[in-house]
């Protein structure tokens, strides 16, 4: 879903209200073991595992960053959809996630602030129904070309 | 070194903007019968 804040920023673009989007440029991927509120909230992410050590995530970008030499992972939209072309890559576990991979969001910051968008994680094929992944010591958590989508249905 | 286990995730996300409901909980004639009750 849209959360809150952004939904309202789009809703002031249609209706005149605001002249653009304001963004920081930058877009992040990142996961969650909860289920994200509407406003964003209770977007849990595995930072450390039950005994608090750390997992290694972080937040992937996947738009262009000059600094590491990579241009965006997500193609030019068309038909109202947009989805990766390169695969998106989550550092490698350094131990267990806390619990399963429910959920994906996408971010304007490296860290903290509220997620623009929210949805859960899918089966690869339609019907497009939930499917948390689990992610343990060693292992890492991979979209393949084609496997991260989001369409403005208009039918 | 062990090479690591990828494991595949998806996010196949569509957002259904034919959906988008207009509240007409408040029409020009609803707002006259409750001017009109609030009347009264």
């Amino acid at each position: 879903m849209i959360t809150t804040n952004k939904a309202n920023d789009i809703l002031e673009l249609f209706f005149g209200q605001a002249k653009s989007l304001v963004g920081s440029g930058k877009c992040y991927l990142a996961l969650s073991t909860t289920t994200p509120n509407a406003d964003g909230s209770n977007f849990t992410e595995p930072y450390t595992d039950a005994g608090g050590n750390d997992t290694g995530y972080t937040r992937v970008q996947i738009n262009i960053n000059e600094a590491q030499q990579y241009t965006n992972k997500m193609a030019v939209p068309e038909n109202g959809s947009i989805t990766n072309n390169m695969e998106i890559v989550f550092p490698e576990a350094l131990v267990n996630y806390p619990a399963d991979i429910t959920h994906f969001g996408v971010f304007d910051v490296k860290e903290g602030g509220t997620p623009l968008y929210t949805h859960a994680l899918t089966t690869a094929v339609e019907p497009y129904t939930a499917q948390p992944v689990s992610i343990e010591a060693g292992e890492v958590l991979l979209f393949r070309q084609g496997s991260l989508s989001l369409t403005f249905a208009q039918e | 070194m062990d090479m690591p286990k990828y494991k595949e995730a998806c996010g196949m996300a569509k957002i259904d903007t034919t959906s988008i409901k207009i509240d007409l909980s408040l029409t020009p004639e609803k707002k006259k019968a409750q001017a009109k009750t609030n009347k009264n």
